[in-house]
């Protein structure tokens, strides 16, 4: 069969069962543009490129599939990066697709052309170039391969006009994904025999933990991750990424672990003699001091990549390679071993979570507050909770429930403001069955709150809740604690968000009160069209616990 | 200590690039490089650093997980300096 590359493009598309494209055209991509005139894929225009690339990467976290964007060339291309690295440090599977400027018009700085290949080498899992019309449908395949599989990632495919335009034979394959022969690596040798010798190490351990990061979405690995606890009864932790991954209301959960983890959760991983690390990196946001975090410890690291080990935390052992099938591994070693007693251990949890305590006042509207309402409110629903970036990405974190490891979408590796509505929109259209619930600041939301104007328009039922506190809160904080209160640029003048939002064609609210909150929060839960809130907190608020820059996470600012 | 590595790859004009972007991002200084097309499908490039057995495992794997990257190896054995001397390329 005779087509055009675009054609050729949609029909790779849909070999990978792609339903839905953000993007926004141009010249460069025009023909791509002209191709999806009568295809079966569903296209939103987004307002801004940086809110396609974060709508596909939203789509993919909370789906499990690769999401897919495109752009033009030039400014179309260079408006992804943003998104591209946000997904990128997430391990989030997207495809971007740019139109580039004609082969015979390369490198003389022509109209919009920019080395997108060269902006985007560092921040992809993969780029491709295509120069020649022969190997478009391949590469197309072959990126979806490579950003679904492994360790999940960003993959960019350049295609020039030129080639989108030129005819050549096309023949289906069907969806390869997984077909495409992985690169051969050489096999751990040692397997099950590193597995016995982690299930040996914990069973020794008097002080065990386990640490759940963002590899947990993989597969069904939390299952086996859930039932390791509960067989061995060791109290588990999780980074930023890992949320969701361990049932929030389950008895061996004690929560957030890292620089703004609750304290229970930092003094258990500080006083453990093993930590059994499951699918995490070990980021600065989680150990504090890198040198001081594992002094009198025995690591147990597994992940799927092998550059992650050994990186910023040195481990004893360590199992490369599939999750889940690691973990079934020790779960099937672990079932004929008498049961360890760790009650000693757990005695001095129960008393750090006494000493720990903390209650949220309703006096006056706290973030912490709204969190737990929330959660309250849609027990037994299942909720997408998304954030954006900052205190309210902290305090969403920490008072949240979150039940599932697909429930919970946050830039945790880039920490990129502005994420959050663009990521909501992705997540609800991944998930019509689920309702979307943003969590986002609001310098945050004024970054790409004009993508709301995108949800009305697909008639999304998001719900926005904008944690006002008319501050840039986290670097406020920042400054408060380390600048001497000099707060330079982090004070924000009010806005009328409501305005806004009812400008852009949403249903909104405003509270000052508790009581204003749950009856906003009840009718935003019944609405069908995009609902906001905007939640008016104290700008004096701050994010506790705080660990000391430097210092172990058992030691607090606050 | 010097280390050199041999690594075998795709030759695509972006290989060498996103290759050497990893030495740059992960802090490893190149003393020297050496590249050569040795058919029209792969290319074979020899590099020398200073860096300890850690590092290099370290940089071995990174480099390992470029997806253009056929075989990664250290040479230290064979390849004395890679400024004098090109090895032929047996089989990719
Ligand atoms: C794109 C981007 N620019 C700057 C920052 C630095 N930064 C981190 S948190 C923050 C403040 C966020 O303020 P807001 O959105 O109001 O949320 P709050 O902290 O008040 O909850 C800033 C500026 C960032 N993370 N991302």
């Amino acid at each position: 069969m005779q087509l055009s590359g675009s054609e050729m493009i949609v029909k790779c598309l849909l070999e990978q069962n792609v339903d839905i494209i953000f993007g926004y055209p141009g010249g460069a991509n025009l023909p791509l543009y002209d191709a999806l005139y009568d295809a079966p894929i569903r296209h939103v225009l987004t307002v801004h490129e940086q809110g396609a690339a974060h709508a596909a990467d939203g789509y993919a976290r909370s789906s499990g599939k690769v999401g897919v964007c495109i752009a033009t060339s030039g400014p179309g291309a260079t408006n992804l990066v943003t998104g591209l690295a946000t997904a990128f440090m997430d391990s989030s599977p997207v495809v971007a697709i740019t139109g580039q400027v004609a082969t015979t018009l390369f490198g003389q700085d022509s109209f919009q052309e920019v080395d997108v290949i060269g902006v985007t080498m560092p921040i992809t899992k993969h780029n491709f170039l295509v120069k020649d019309i022969s190997e478009l449908a391949e590469t197309v395949r072959k990126a979806f391969h490579i950003a679904g599989s492994g360790r999940p990632g960003p993959v960019l495919i350049d295609v020039p006009r030129d080639i989108m335009l030129a005819r050549s034979e096309f023949t289906a394959a069907i969806c390869t994904n997984g077909k495409i022969p992985a690169k051969e690596r050489s096999a751990q040798p040692s397997f099950q025999d590193t597995v016995m010798a982690a299930v040996e190490v914990i069973h020794r351990a008097k002080q065990p933990v386990m640490l759940v990061g963002g590899g947990m979405k993989a597969g069904d690995t939390w299952k086996e991750v859930k039932k390791l606890a509960e067989t061995l009864r060791i109290p588990v932790v999780s980074t930023l990424m890992g949320l969701g991954a361990f049932p929030a209301k389950h008895p061996c959960f004690l929560g957030l672990t890292g620089m703004h983890g609750h304290k229970t959760a930092n003094w258990t991983v500080s006083e453990a003699d093993v930590i059994l690390a499951v699918g995490t990196r070990f980021s600065d946001r989680v150990t504090s001091d890198c040198s001081k975090y594992a002094i009198g410890k025995t690591i147990i690291h597994l992940d799927v990549d092998s550059t992650e080990v050994n990186k910023n935390i040195p481990a004893e052992i360590v199992v490369i390679g599939d999750l889940q099938r690691t973990l079934l591994a020790m779960n099937a070693a672990f079932l004929n071993r008498p049961t360890v007693d760790f009650s000693y251990w757990w005695e001095r949890i129960a008393s750090w979570q006494k000493d720990f305590f903390v209650k949220y006042n309703t006096n006056s509207l706290n973030a912490p507050w709204i969190m737990q309402h929330m959660s309250g409110n849609t027990l037994g629903q299942s909720v997408i909770w998304v954030t954006d970036v900052g205190q309210h990405q902290m305090w969403a974190a920490q008072h949240l429930q979150i039940d599932l490891p697909r429930n919970w979408i946050s830039s945790g590796g880039l920490g990129t403001m502005g994420f959050g509505v663009p990521a909501a929109i992705g997540a609800q259209f991944a998930c019509p069955d689920k309702r979307t619930v943003l969590v986002v600041g609001d310098g945050g939301f004024k970054m790409t709150g004009m993508e709301l104007y995108t949800a009305i328009n697909a008639e999304l039922p998001i719900i926005i809740v904008i944690i006002n506190n008319q501050a840039l809160g986290l670097v406020r904080q920042l400054q408060r604690e380390f600048c001497r209160q000099r707060y330079t640029e982090s004070n924000l003048a009010n806005f009328d968000f409501a305005g806004f939002a009812h400008i852009c064609g949403a249903l909104a609210a405003t509270a000052n009160t508790s009581a204003e909150f749950s009856s906003a929060f009840a009718q935003a839960l019944q609405s069908e069209r995009a609902f906001v809130i905007v939640a008016n907190i104290a700008r004096e608020d701050l994010v506790e616990p705080m660990v000391s820059p430097g210092q172990p996470i058992n030691q607090f600012v606050r | 200590m010097k280390h050199t590595v041999q690594i075998v790859l795709q030759s695509k004009e972006e290989g060498i690039g996103r290759l050497v972007g990893v030495f740059r991002r992960r802090g490893y200084q190149i003393e020297s490089l050496l590249m050569t097309m040795d058919q029209t499908e792969y290319m074979r490039i020899i590099v020398t650093v200073t860096c300890n057995q850690l590092a290099l495992q370290q940089l071995l794997q990174h480099i390992d997980k470029l997806i253009d990257v056929v075989t990664v190896e250290v040479a230290d054995d064979h390849v004395t300096s890679a400024e004098i001397y090109i090895p032929a390329h047996q089989s990719a």
